[in-house]
């Protein structure tokens, strides 16, 4: 069993030296141009856009709609592999480490306000991203192939925020297109924006599809917080600070932000290789 | 200061500095390929009144045909994807066009991200009168990025319209395509 010490520090930095390693190149800002080349064959772990001007490599989510969108052809095997691999290696340690939206809520949360806490009403919305998962990103992709990417088109809020913004300065013309999606998923955008500031990751609690996939993995990772049941004494403390609707430390919706480690009373609880 | 805070700060110090010189490294690559590239875009500007760049594309019974191919007609070319609902909206105009001006229009509806066998089953259902074909973006000069983006070029080679997007059929037809392939026609005349 090998244990990694995280602080809140360290798990930023990967957080924020994720974020421009996805988006690293420049000429795609300076230009506007989304980079076409080799790179963006592999998909990124965290729900990072296609379309930032920036970004290497390509969305899962994206990938997944665009595969599933052609399932009478052939089955998406690469994604889907690509998917499982991420899944059992990693699980919601994309969510807590890999993320970039995630990085961006977290730091909207710090802004001082008033802030709603968890209750067994947020526990009942974190199954909305299971639905949306089901919906927007299988079942419409695969019968209604016109809308092969349905989450991307209807309710995606990243693609607005890394997309649509850094495209927009150096492609004028794309301001004309703009329509009824972009008023919808930038009233998501907006509503997320505010609802970060006063209540922990709302995104990845209630709406992101790729949350619900890695969410399906969670107990089985590779890596993860985990208990040692030997010093547990079953105190409940962990459940109790943590600001996500868990049942237990490392289940589905653990963001593996590693909080529990430094405040649990016996030390019980570490971040590590599970197995 | 302790001795073991001294030896953290020193090694949160190290990793910070060795992360400042990944992260610039690799921008400084990236930075550096991108421009030593050949460009991926038109090389010659795409815009009206200019000559329209030609280039080569696939027809569905796997042969190669060149835009200029068809000089001497009335091109309507048009770059779409199966999973863009502006695209496929606007399809119906297209075939209405090409029937309306069987002689002297030629419409190209140039697919430009979807696997070959999804375009032969959408022929086959579809039957449309206009010709498909399909193009890997990397070998377009047209800014395919954002598309529906349609280009009506003259008989002597020369862009007349360009489209970026689209609305429904009878918009695109009634206001946009079928005006300016009149006008195109009516000059002719003169």
């Amino acid at each position: 069993m090998v244990n990694f010490e995280i602080t809140a520090f360290r798990r930023k930095l990967i957080q924020f030296f994720t974020a421009i390693l996805y988006n690293v190149w420049l000429p795609g800002f300076v230009n506007g141009k989304i980079y076409n080349g080799p790179l963006k064959g592999v998909c990124v772990p965290g729900l990072n856009c296609y379309s930032c001007p920036g970004a290497l490599g390509s969305c899962p989510i994206g990938s997944l709609q665009d595969g599933l969108s052609f399932l009478r052809f052939r089955i998406p095997f690469y994604v889907i592999g690509t998917l499982t691999l991420f899944g059992i290696v990693f699980g919601r340690v994309v969510c807590g480490f890999l993320c970039p939206f995630g990085l961006i809520q977290e730091i909207l949360y710090k802004i001082p306000s008033p802030k709603i806490k968890k209750s067994k009403y947020t526990r009942a919305l974190s199954y909305l991203k299971y639905v949306i998962l089901a919906v927007f990103v299988i079942l419409l992709p695969i019968f209604l192939r016109r809308m092969s990417s349905a989450f991307c088109i209807y309710l995606c809020p990243v693609g607005i925020l890394e997309g649509t913004f850094f495209l927009l300065p150096t492609n004028p013309y794309l301001a004309e297109l703009l329509g009824s999606y972009f008023v919808i998923k930038l009233s998501i955008l907006i509503i997320v924006i505010l609802a970060s500031i006063i209540h922990i990751r709302p995104f990845c609690r209630y709406i992101c599809p790729l949350g619900a996939i890695y969410a399906l993995f969670a107990k089985w990772s590779f890596l993860g917080v985990k208990i040692d049941t030997d010093k547990c004494n079953n105190c409940n403390k962990c459940i109790r600070i943590c600001s996500f609707d868990i049942k237990k430390v490392g289940d589905s919706e653990c963001i593996q932000c590693c909080e529990c480690v430094k405040q649990c009373p016996k030390e019980a609880i570490s971040f590590g290789i599970k197995y | 200061m302790s001795f073991k805070s001294f030896k953290k700060n020193k090694l949160k110090k190290i990793i910070i500095l060795s992360f400042l010189f990944i992260s610039l490294s690799l921008i400084c690559l990236t930075s550096l390929s991108g421009c030593i590239d050949s460009p991926t875009e038109e090389s010659t500007e795409v815009k009206e009144g200019s000559a329209a760049p030609d280039f080569t594309f696939s027809l569905l019974d796997k042969s190669d045909a060149k835009l200029s191919d068809y000089e001497g007609r009335i091109v309507l070319l048009n770059f779409w994807g199966l999973g863009c609902p502006p695209c496929i909206m606007e399809l119906p105009a297209f075939e209405t066009l090409q029937r309306e001006f069987p002689d002297d229009l030629t419409v190209l509806a140039i697919n430009c991200q979807d696997p070959v066998v999804a375009l032969e089953y959408f022929k086959e259902k579809s039957n449309p009168t206009f010709t498909i074909g399909y193009v890997d973006s990397k070998n377009c000069p047209y800014p395919i990025q954002s598309i529906p983006y349609t280009v009506i070029i003259d008989k002597e080679g020369n862009i007349s319209l360009i489209q970026i997007g689209a609305g429904s059929a009878e918009v695109m037809y009634n206001n946009i395509y079928k005006p300016a392939i009149v006008s195109l026609l009516e000059k002719e005349k003169k």
